[in-house]
């Protein structure tokens, strides 16, 4: 067999895989035949349905705030909330705070993180909100501020110091 | 050899330098991911909704079984790259890494990014890419193999996948209820505002050019319909050389604006690598022979 002669079976391996490749490629375009709500999404095969959803002046977003004990608030970075990024973050509250409509138990299971973490010992309370935000005074005005709804709040457990034990050191022996 | 032929052919150096690139870009890829994957799969199992060929399983597996398939895809990565053992390599890393990056997807948040690099690896794996510029290559001693129809045929493949994906993704603009609406530019001037109010109400912070630009409308109605006619008529990028790497080019740019007023990294197609196959890399190579 010369280098210019394809192997027996190649080319008809090659022209089949092309086929199967981008047909899978192409199959998520019938998600759009389907009705919005039953359309399911993919990976690596999608039908990327972030552009398909119709973005309006107002928006909402469900965050996590955290309460100081003066009752002045501070929103929670991402990283304090979960791993893999602001957007699955974002993702996974959503799905449990107004998907699963769980937002109770988000809080619940946040709290005892926060009390946990450095960054976050002035904190008394954590707050799972809906800000409706008008994306036009936010963008145009440079000032992100909106409406906010409490979906669930939760006391971030705190040692008190008169429970904290000291280990003795050998000159506090007698 | 005819001309036909040789429209039709590649040099095995320009597949294996594109197969070098995706797996180098690959290696960096996961490599900086290693310690935030090692956090994911330990993520409240009841997050986990399970994509791709994840889908197989009801719940995720062992935190250390994660871990050993995440370093193990980062092994065959290397190997990839350097093109050893292509024949059983090629194959297997592309499983590895269509399940690694599937698995990472599957909680709760898909990473549409990265769809393109998965199918990128596929085609590389299952072609003879390692004929040049490889390991196998270099150990096997031959003269380098003529410029062939089988080198050429996967990165026409890769260029097509990439193209669908722009496709699909402006087949999705438009078929929106409010149909063509889109390229009026008000859904992408509020997609990235949206996008800035979430990074602000999530400790992170808005492109300072989201905010400069939001006011300017007619630019957003500019963006909007130069990124569709992109997108909607990608396939015709494959009809000529010329004019698929004008493609390849301008959406590369795209994607540098797309980082600089959304703040929202595409690094395969940000690093260039997504569209190498566009382009005659084993020219490179000369370049080099030709400097020593």
């Amino acid at each position: 067999m010369t280098g210019d002669l394809w192997a027996p079976h190649e080319r008809r391996r090659a022209t089949l895989f092309t086929v199967l490749v981008m047909g899978a490629m192409l199959w998520p375009l019938r998600q759009h035949l389907r009705p919005a709500d039953r359309r399911v999404d993919g990976f690596p095969l999608s039908y990327y349905p972030m552009f398909s959803k119709r973005r309006r002046q107002h928006a909402h977003v469900v965050y996590a705030v955290g309460v100081l004990a003066d009752d002045s608030r501070r929103r929670l970075r991402h990283s304090l909330l979960g791993s893999g990024g602001l957007n699955q973050v974002r993702h996974q509250l959503y799905r449990v705070a107004i998907t699963e409509d769980h937002p109770q138990q988000y809080a619940d299971a946040l709290a005892p993180r926060l009390a946990a973490h450095p960054s976050c010992t002035d904190l008394v309370r954590v707050e799972i909100v809906r800000g409706e935000f008008d994306l036009d005074t936010c963008l145009l005005d440079h000032r992100v501020e909106g409406t906010e709804t409490v979906l669930a709040t939760a006391d971030i457990p705190r040692v008190p110091a008169a429970f904290v034990i000291v280990e003795p050191s050998e000159g506090m022996q007698a | 050899m005819s001309s036909v032929r040789r429209a039709v052919s590649a040099p095995a150096a320009r597949l294996g330098l594109v197969r070098a690139l995706v797996g180098g870009y690959t290696l960096v890829y996961l490599a900086r991911r290693r310690t935030m994957l090692r956090k994911v799969v330990r993520t409240d199992p009841a997050m986990f909704a399970p994509v791709g060929p994840v889908r197989a399983l009801r719940r995720p597996v062992p935190p250390p079984v994660a871990d050993a398939l995440n370093d193990a895809t980062l092994v065959s990565t290397a190997l990839f790259a350097l093109g050893a053992g292509h024949r059983l390599i090629g194959p297997l890393h592309s499983a590895l890494l269509s399940w690694t990056l599937s698995y990472r997807n599957s909680w709760s948040m898909i990473f549409h990014s990265d769809n393109a690099l998965v199918v990128h690896t596929l085609v590389l794996g299952a072609s003879r890419a390692a004929d040049a510029v490889s390991a196998d290559a270099f150990l096997a001693r031959g003269p380098e193999p003529a410029p062939h129809p089988r080198y050429h045929w996967p990165l026409r493949l890769m260029n097509a996948s990439t193209t669908a994906v722009y496709l699909l993704s402006g087949v999705s603009k438009v078929a929106r209820a409010d149909g063509w609406s889109w390229v009026r530019g008000d859904s992408l001037r509020r997609q990235i505002a949206i996008d800035g109010v979430r990074k602000e109400v999530f400790g992170s912070h808005a492109a300072p050019t989201a905010y400069a630009l939001y006011r300017h409308k007619a630019l957003f109605t500019l963006f909007a319909v130069g990124s569709l006619i992109l997108e909607l008529f990608a396939p015709l990028s494959l009809l000529g050389r010329r004019f698929g790497r004008l493609w390849a080019v301008s959406w590369f740019g795209m994607h540098w604006g797309i980082r600089v007023i959304m703040g929202i990294k595409f690094r395969y197609q940000m690093s260039g690598v997504a569209f190498a196959a566009w382009f005659d890399l084993e020219r490179l190579l000369d370049l080099v022979r030709r400097a020593r």
